[in-house]
């Protein structure tokens, strides 16, 4: 009865030290692609000396949360790629990959407080803010003036929206604007158009559940996407202190008319029109609902066409079905994305740290992020190339909304305190089941605003 | 004989204790000492005495709820949740035909991580396609929806069935405690002619009492960690219905990004948590050799 | 009497049954959804796949990083189990049998690391283990889940050294062995189940754990299998079957340890029997 666990312990031992020692190999070359930028510096002054002629290239270091199914992923990939190949020899990139958007914000909170910035950063999700306060970042407004054709490829709306006190934090990658997609075929048989007024837009809803169809996707758990969207086009199209309201940083009172009414109008939209897993449900479970055919109706970016040709994501031929529309009165979610700041620490890494983000955003970078990943470009030079309108005609249809819509409003993941980001998920199934009225889940708001430090 | 062996004692103990000064001690110095400042990302920390603890006590609904909820957990794991695994490794010890396919499945929501454990369930309980209501729609009632995560009457309930009857840990700590009794107690027993139901409740349960205590110990104190399936199933809510301590620390710290405030709450988790212990060292008498 | 005794019997037969189902169900319920399509998924997840689909499993593969993550956290899981046995069980063993100064202090200590929530531990473990020089390293994450494991690891095995009668060490010591002789050649062998048991906790807690690893590494060639997982999970992915097949990924080696593990704390057990 002994001896198997002696044989076995023994084996287990000398793999161990196998592996120990293969690891200990490895760890002598693995340092070259990791991101601990602080180690590595002697295997790479050893690198150096090996050929001194040529200068060794800036290594800086680049968390990114696009990877694996992430919708941007592709795109990433292509954009170090293309980098690579044209600056390789002057940067390397040192990318960390970070699986799960909520994952890449806790680390970089983790980071921040430590002080330890990785050299380039999405300031996604307040993340910019805590790096502005702790002056780890540092602005743009030397390299821009050095170089106004990069300045003129983001454009000054772009810039302004990363502005505060005339410094530039952050360069933006890309715009969103976000209308809704629906099932032309739903909408077809229920005899109804895209609305033109929340009256309408509510009388659509009541039709296509007469017709047999769950009207919206809708989730609540998460951030509450898709489900936050409408409710961002309700405030913000709720006349001149509705949209002020959406179009302000970090608004600390919501218990305001607008907010109310539109809570109340959401309370029913999650009551009657959507499907029987909305509250709580992910971001999957809504997307789902409508690439399958469930829901008529699912509030999200250009960066969802892709998905709708995708045959494991939508049924066959879906992509021919949807169609797109704006909010009503006329109105789209319109964002400049945070985009990305320099934490480099070093004048070396700074200037590398700029030339990566300068290729991102820069005209090249904005052409890679639309063919690749449907993505809206800061610049109105950038047009979609022939194919891409072949293949996504929807997304023809998008930017073709961008230019006609008029009143235009952010989303509230760009403009509210990340707890309150977060707070979602648990106010909603409270205003749902009754334990709030949209009074008391204003004012909750507000006071999960004010915690905010 | 205790002089003698002094010196292996320090060696046999040293490195357990630089292991915990690495993990553990240099957090708890930084735990403390913050749980008194004022303390935020992008700002250094300013000393503010008591006041995050004044705070908590007196004017934090959230905290409250988060303080009651971890406590019913614990008290719900370290009765019924000990008690399930208990009962089952007893009945595993009958060797009877399926022990050792039962032992082995009991373990395996054990060993998938919480995440996974709680994406899972997440699809299981799912209102519209998840397995449980697809069961109950089978039963004849179509429209059954119930939303078991969000809904007030049940997600308390489905949160912690996502922990509670998974004892496995328990019955494998126990039945290898059993193992452990001398056989030769078993058999004068059955000479004397007592039942099984009788060998199992006055010979097997008081040889017990240390690894329950510890089972006691350990399946309570996991309760005060207990956070990759709560965020993974209902992130805390509906409302705070579902919030524990250790999210209610996650939650202040990088969500309203107040570190001072969160250290203080950890400070209160583990002086809770050692009351905890102390309370069940004395209650089982742990420590102690058994013969 | 007897009707209480059949009463029993079937209550018995029915718990077990109860947690049988409990434990395998949303397993099995996994696995089948692994093999969908989507839409298999949201209109029929009770049935069977239609056909199983292993381009699930294939994806899988090409989207994470898999099979780099295994390698890392075999090693950290093999290596993470050995040291902490190793000085737990030293520990554990001083612990459990002898009495000596500061023994309350530092039981006191170590029953703390049970208490700490590990979200207030992310910040201050971080700079430690940046500091150690560790940041990045397989062995910082070998270290630090030693550590993690070491309340569970001290209460199983100081509580199973307890049960060893103290007339082995003395009968060892009359026989002239030194202590650590006793330690390694009498009480190690006979103390198999508890380290069975604590072996298995431990590797699970390696196997499993994703904060710290995703913390405190940066790149591929030192991370676990866990973050796998995550790939799946980024702010606009739909896809279940693929996350499902990844999932399976994940789950069926620890599985398959656990059950090889497993065969080492019967013979333990068994072993265990004989000293009495």
């Amino acid at each position: 009865m002994r001896k198997p666990l002696f044989k076995t312990s023994f084996t287990l031992a000398s793999t161990l030290i196998l592996a120990l020692s293969i690891s200990a190999c490895g760890s002598q070359n693995s340092s070259e692609n990791s991101g601990a930028a602080a180690t590595v510096a002697p295997t790479a002054s050893g690198q150096a000396s090996d050929t001194p002629a040529a200068k060794a290239p800036v290594k800086i270091s680049y968390l990114t949360f696009r990877v694996g199914t992430h919708a941007s992923a592709k795109l990433e990939e292509e954009q170090i790629k293309q980098f690579n190949a044209k600056y390789g020899k002057e940067v390397e990139v040192v990318v960390e990959e970070i699986p799960s958007d909520s994952a890449y914000e806790d680390k970089l909170k983790i980071l921040a407080v430590s002080g330890d910035v990785p050299d380039v950063v999405m300031g996604k999700n307040g993340i910019n803010d805590i790096l502005i306060k702790g002056n780890l970042v540092t602005p743009f407004n030397d390299y821009l003036d050095k170089d106004p054709e990069w300045k003129a490829a983001v454009g000054e709306a772009a810039l302004a929206a990363n502005t505060r006190d005339g410094k530039v934090w952050s360069i933006s990658d890309q715009k969103q604007n976000i209308g809704y997609f629906y099932n032309k075929e739903m909408f077809e048989k229920a005899g109804i158009q895209p609305a033109q007024t929340w009256d309408e837009f509510m009388s659509n809803n009541e039709k296509l559940k007469a017709a047999g169809f769950v009207p919206l996707a809708l989730m609540t758990g998460e951030n509450a996407w898709t489900t936050n969207l409408i409710l961002a086009a309700l405030v913000g199209t709720n006349g001149e202190a509705g949209n002020t309201f959406m179009n302000t940083l970090h608004p600390t009172d919501f218990n305001t008319p607008e907010m109310i009414q539109a809570l109340n109008m959401m309370k029913t939209m999650l009551e009657k029109y959507t499907t029987k897993d909305a509250l709580g449900a992910g971001y999957a479970n809504a997307a789902n609902a409508f690439s399958q055919n469930k829901a008529a109706m699912i509030a999200n970016g250009p960066w969802m066409i892709g998905d709708f040709s995708d045959p494991t994501k939508s049924s066959a031929d879906f992509d021919k079905k949807v169609g797109v529309a704006a909010y009503p009165n006329n109105s789209l979610i319109s964002t400049y994305e945070v985009g990305y700041m320099i934490g480099a620490k070093t004048p070396e890494t700074r200037d590398a740290a700029e030339k990566f983000i300068r290729f991102k955003t820069g005209i090249e970078g904005q052409t890679i992020a639309l063919e690749y990943g449907n993505v809206m470009p800061v610049s109105n030079e950038i047009q979609p190339s022939d194919a891409l309108k072949q293949k996504y005609p929807l997304f023809v249809e998008s930017i073709k909304l961008a230019q006609q819509t008029q009143v235009h409003y952010q989303s509230f993941d760009s403009i509210v305190y990340p707890n309150i980001t977060d707070a979602w998920k648990s106010l909603y199934p409270k205003l749902v089941f009754g334990q709030s009225t949209a009074e008391e889940i204003a004012k909750e708001l507000t006071k999960i605003a004010a915690k905010h430090k | 004989m205790v002089r003698k062996n002094k010196g292996y004692i320090t060696l046999f103990l040293l490195p357990t204790v630089v292991l915990f000064i690495i993990v553990y001690a240099v957090s708890i110095v930084i735990l403390f000492g913050t749980s008194f400042t004022e303390w935020s990302s992008g700002r250094k920390p300013v000393f503010i005495g008591l006041a995050n603890y004044i705070q908590l006590f007196t004017d934090d609904s959230d905290f409250r709820k988060s303080f009651l909820n971890t406590g019913v957990w614990v008290l719900l794991q370290s009765t019924i949740h000990v008690a399930i695994g208990t009962v089952f490794a007893i009945i595993l010890n009958m060797k009877e035909f399926y022990w050792k396919f039962a032992r082995t499945v009991y373990m395996f929501p054990n060993i998938i991580s919480g995440a996974a454990v709680g994406m899972l369930f997440l699809c299981m309980l799912n209102p519209d396609f998840g397995a449980v209501n697809s069961i109950v729609r089978l039963f004849g009632n179509a429209d059954y929806a119930q939303n078991w995560f969000m809904d007030y009457t049940t997600a308390f309930f489905s949160v912690t069935m996502t922990w509670l009857p998974y004892a496995a840990v328990v019955t494998i700590l126990i039945l290898a405690e059993i193992a452990a009794i001398p056989e030769s107690l078993f058999e004068s027993a059955r000479i004397d002619g007592a039942s099984e139901l009788k060998i199992n409740f006055y010979i097997i349960l008081p040889m017990l009492r240390n690894i329950i205590g510890t089972c006691v110990i350990l399946a309570g104190t996991s309760m005060l960690q207990k956070m990759d399936i709560i965020m993974m199933t209902t992130g805390g809510g509906p409302g705070n219905e579902t919030m524990n301590l250790p999210i209610y620390i996650y939650k202040t710290a990088l969500m309203e990004n107040n570190f001072g405030y969160s250290n203080s709450v950890g400070v209160f988790l583990i002086g809770f948590g050692l009351v905890f212990v102390l309370l069940c060292r004395n209650l089982f008498r742990i420590g102690s050799s058994q013969n | 009497m007897r009707i209480l005794r059949k009463g029993l019997v079937v209550l018995k037969y029915a718990f077990v049954l109860l947690i049988i189902l409990l434990s395998l169900g949303p397993f099995l319920w996994v696995l089948m959804a692994s093999f969908k399509t989507n839409a298999e998924i949201l209109n029929n997840s009770l049935g069977w796949p239609k056909s199983f689909r292993f381009s699930n499993y294939v994806m899988a593969f090409k989207i994470a990083p898999l099979s780099r993550f295994y390698i890392n956290s075999v090693i950290v899981g093999i290596f993470g189990t050995l040291l902490n046995l190793l000085l737990l069980g030293m520990a554990g063993y001083v612990l459990a049998r002898f009495q000596f100064r500061f023994k309350n202090l530092l039981m006191g200590a170590f029953s703390l690391s049970l208490l700490i929530p590990g979200a207030a531990m992310l910040q201050p473990l971080y700079l430690t283990v940046n500091t150690l020089g560790l940041y990045d390293k397989v062995v910082g994450l070998i270290i630090v889940y030693a550590g993690f494991g070491l309340p569970v690891s001290l209460y199983i095995l100081s509580s199973y050294f307890l049960t060893i009668p103290k007339e082995m060490e003395e009968s060892a010591y009359l026989d002239g062995a030194s202590f650590i002789q006793t330690f390694f050649r009498i009480i190690l062998p006979i103390s198999k189940p508890g380290f069975g048991t604590a072996g298995v906790m431990q590797f699970l807690l390696c196997w499993n754990e994703f904060q710290f690893a995703i913390i405190l590494t940066t790149g591929n060639q030192s991370r676990t299998l866990p973050l796998a997982l995550y790939y799946f999970k980024s702010q606009f992915a739909s896809d279940y079957g693929v996350m499902f097949a990844a999932t399976m990924v994940v789950i069926i080696p620890s599985i398959l340890v656990y059950i090889l593990l497993q065969k080492q704390v019967v013979s333990g057990l068994a072993a265990g029997a004989v000293k009495g």
